[in-house]
């Protein structure tokens, strides 16, 4: 179904910021009943992944990546509709950016992961504030909280968070993943209790179905 | 050109105006000069110390180095650079070589850029069609619910009546039916009485669901005193529980606050609770019902020792038109309705309703009523009231060994002078690794705990003091801590009260009481129980009068233990208190209705497997207060709760 060609396909119309051609390409797959996790990891994640990589080697501008991701959060929408055919398990988990971030796919793409696995997965978009977040809290009563961080140099908003978190809920069980966290910062984390580094998509199902 | 006019206006503008970026290198990659936009860029401060271009720019590890990008002359190079508000930019450098320095220039991409705008545009355009979209559905969809309610609660009505009229009527022909050569024709119309009573009820459940779901459920509400409601409704659900031969106990605490309810949904739910406990219990089993306060709130519960409800069917249970696996005992049906119902009346009433179960062993369900803020508010005016008649004497007359432990020295004084107020000589320890050492050593009876604290928090010590004593040599560990929301929590993990900082000095002495009361009764038995062990074996022996009943109903006991073991332990502390309370009562002959408090006493030792001593209680109902007969079986009675409290020690629940 997804083979390199069309991934190769896809991955060109995405720097070209070429909307339509990837939407076609996703709306095909779609039709052709692909795996959501396939599409998911395999399709958005590599291109990011990859988009990621090439602006690290200074050779995409700032402007491209932000247009790849623009596009790619579209397309996330068209495969929305399809994460909540699982039958409920009677959990829910809150997802959330940390505040000062703008990227905000990871995360949503982990709460889609936890309604595909039955779970109530409460996306906050990016830049929450730490108000928000504790209001969401108050109300949803997570099981599970998760926080992501795409950037290392905001590991300090990170450990706030978690700080303020903790302070009102000590109990409050808490997954942190992105790729913030790639370059180290596990280190910094070790302080708090309850708190769990999530390397994967595959170790975080492993979390959800355990 | 090079000193014309025009070239230093074009420096100026260069080093003042212009949006590009503009450094002159020294030849070891040091910024020497730099133009306003990217000192505006960076940030005020950034070149206040020597910066080298490394630093400028983002650095991944796969940045050239400055002999190479001198190399490449005056060819645009795609770099990017940190700036102040943390996100980078990207830039097209071209550098420049005079002399000894490198002037390095960037700009940015403009056709780039605006391919982003648009982009962004088309996206912000996708993003507001599809909210107005969802909008207009959600209205539709909205209508749509509204039109389904209407027209349930329609055809509900419009099915009810013309039922109600078959039913008045099979009825009317059962009861002029008396021809035993009719039996025939007596049991068809039987038939069509219990399928119109089963439609009946379905009907009225899905009106409720209709009228809760369209937001219709208007509550009535009046204070009421919830004990007495549930009372009355286990008496009449014991008659229906009788045919099946199952019991209905209830027992309820004293004092209750009353609660602001409506009575009839109350009812509903009550009714509803106990006879789905009913139609899922065997016959021979026991169904308990108590009412308690926990908190803000007053508890029912209701216990059954039913099948049980398997685990992953739980989360469904509350859901309109899902019926369990589990098969009720004796045919009865079910609309899949009532347990969404109920759960609607209790959330409407800011209530919460959970269940605990376990297969094979039973269920208990819970309903938590918040207690009306006006009471809660009267209580507090009450402590803040009586604030002066702090019992200086409390040390004396209820001697413990106290302990406070907290990090901040001003918050364990605090405590500690209060303590001392009431005649107490309290240990201060400033780290929880102190208290579980010193707990190690020496044997406390009330531990007032931090939560909040550096290295091992409050919590984690607890959990310590949890695993490694034996509940009856644990010292009372309440949590102090300003955090009120967690409470649960903490009372879930095995801590036993809690007191929200600044801690209220009545309520202190109120805590104290409490479980002071609770621990020396503890410490009593356990001196009891090392002089027993000392003596000879014989004298744990059953009182000889007590040989033909067994002290405790094990089986009761060893289910409610697997189940909760927790609610147990509450039920076990509830009832040695209650009854060393009743039985002081009753011996300086200070009871009122007497025959009223032994009912109740009678009732918690039932819920505590306690056998010999719920029959004690029963004979000592039929005897006439006064007699020598009364004085000596409440005697007999007194010696009961003692052994009964002697072997209720083998279950402590201690997990």
């Amino acid at each position: 179904m997804l083979d390199q060609r069309l991934y190769d396909e896809y991955l060109t119309a995405l720097l070209k910021g070429d909307r339509g051609h990837c939407t076609r390409i996703v709306k095909g797959l779609i039709d052709q009943k692909i795996p959501i996790k396939e599409l998911y990891l395999d399709l958005f994640q590599a291109s990011m992944y990859h988009v990621g990589c090439l602006w690290e080697e200074n050779k995409i501008s700032v402007a491209v990546e932000h247009m790849a991701t623009a596009i790619t959060e579209g397309l996330l929408n068209l495969a929305y509709p399809l994460v909540f055919n699982e039958a409920r398990v009677g959990r829910s988990a809150v997802i959330s950016c940390v505040s000062k971030e703008y990227h905000q796919i990871g995360a949503k793409m982990v709460a889609d992961f936890f309604e595909l696995n039955g779970w109530d997965g409460y996306f906050l978009g990016a830049n929450t504030p730490a108000e928000d977040l504790l209001g969401i809290m108050q109300d949803k009563k997570p099981d599970l909280l998760g926080l992501s961080l795409s950037l290392y140099f905001n590991l300090g908003w990170l450990k706030k968070i978690i700080q303020t978190v903790q302070h009102t809920y000590p109990q409050q069980d808490i997954i942190v993943g992105g790729q913030g966290l790639k370059w180290g910062g596990l280190e910094a984390l070790k302080e708090f209790n309850n708190v769990v580094y999530v390397e994967s998509v595959d170790q975080l199902e492993k979390m959800i179905k355990g | 050109m090079e000193n014309s006019p025009v070239a230093s206006v074009a420096m100026e503008y260069l080093f003042k105006q212009a949006s590009l970026i503009m450094m002159v290198l020294d030849q070891q990659g040091q910024v020497v000069q730099v133009n306003q936009h990217t000192r505006n860029l960076l940030g005020a401060e950034f070149f206040d110390t020597p910066r080298t271009l490394n630093e400028v720019l983002v650095d991944f590890g796969k940045l050239p180095s400055l002999e190479e990008l001198m190399r490449e002359g005056e060819n645009p190079r795609m770099l990017n650079i940190n700036t102040a508000e943390g996100l980078p930019h990207t830039y097209y450098f071209t550098f420049y070589k005079s002399e000894n320095q490198l002037i390095c220039l960037g700009q940015v991409d403009h056709h780039e850029l605006e391919m982003l705008r648009r982009s962004l545009l088309e996206s912000n355009n996708q993003a507001n069609n599809l909210t107005r979209e969802l909008y207009k559905k959600n209205t539709e969809l909205n209508k749509l619910d509204n039109l389904k309610n209407q027209f349930l609660g329609m055809a509900a009505h419009d099915l009810r009546n013309p039922l109600g009229i078959i039913r008045q009527y099979a009825d009317f022909l059962i009861n002029e039916m008396n021809a035993p050569q009719e039996q025939d024709k007596l049991e068809f119309l039987n038939r069509i009485r219990s399928s119109s009573d089963y439609m009946l009820n379905l009907l009225d459940d899905l009106l409720d669901i209709a009228k809760i779901e369209s937001g219709k459920l208007e509550l009535n509400l009046k204070n009421l005193d919830l004990a007495r409601l549930t009372r009355e409704v286990v008496v009449l659900n014991k008659a229906i529980a009788a045919t099946k031969n199952i019991s209905v106990q209830f027992h309820s605490f004293e004092n209750l606050p009353v609660v602001s309810v409506d009575q009839t949904k109350m009812e509903q739910v009550l009714n509803n609770l106990i006879s789905n406990a009913i139609k899922f219990s065997p016959a021979h089993t026991t169904i308990t019902v108590s009412v308690f306060r926990t908190g803000d709130y007053l508890m029912i519960s209701v216990l059954d020792q039913g099948h049980g409800i398997p685990r992953e069917e739980i989360p469904f249970l509350f859901q309109p038109y899902t019926t369990t696996s589990v098969m009720s005992t004796a045919g009865e049906k079910s609309t899949g309705l009532g347990l969404a119902i109920v759960s609607k009346i209790v959330v409407a009433h800011r209530g919460k309703i959970w269940i605990k179960s376990k297969v094979g062993q039973g269920s208990i369900f819970f309903v938590a009523i918040p207690i009306s803020p006006e009471v809660l508010r009267r209580e507090n005016e009450q402590i803040l009231n009586v604030n002066s008649q702090i019992n200086p004497r409390l040390g004396k007359e209820l001697p413990l060994h106290v302990a406070v432990v907290d990090d901040e020295p001003e918050h364990a004084h605090l405590l500690r002078d209060l303590l001392k107020r009431m005649g107490y000589h309290p240990s201060v320890l400033y780290s929880a690794k102190d208290a579980l050492e010193w707990f190690s050593q020496e044997s406390i009876d009330l531990v007032f705990m931090d939560i909040h604290m550096p290295e091992i928090d409050g919590i984690t010590a607890a959990k310590h003091i949890i695993q490694h004593h034996p509940i009856k040599r644990r010292p009372k560990i309440i949590a102090v801590t300003g955090y009120k929301a967690e409470k649960d929590a903490y009372l879930n993990m095995g801590i036993n009260d809690y007191l929200a900082k600044p801690v209220n000095p009545v309520l202190l002495q109120r805590v104290i009481e409490r479980w002071g009361h609770i621990k020396a009764r503890e410490n009593d038995s356990l001196i009891l129980e090392q002089q027993a062990s000392s003596h000879d074996a014989s004298l744990n022996q059953p009182h000889p009068e007590t040989t033909s009943v067994e002290i405790l109903n094990h089986k009761v006991i060893e289910d409610l233990c697997q189940m909760d073991p927790k609610f147990f332990n509450e039920l076990v502390e509830m009832f040695i208190e209650q009854t060393s309370h009743t039985l002081n009562d009753l011996e300086s002959e200070l009871t009122i209705n007497l025959a009223l408090e032994l009912e109740k006493l009678r009732g918690s030792a039932t819920n505590v497997g306690a056998l010999a001593f719920e029959q004690q209680c029963q004979s000592l109902k039929e005897l006439k207060p006064g007699t020598p007969e009364f004085k000596a079986q409440l005697n007999k009675l007194q010696s009961l709760f003692e052994q009964t409290q002697q072997a209720l020690k083998q279950y402590p629940a201690s997990s």
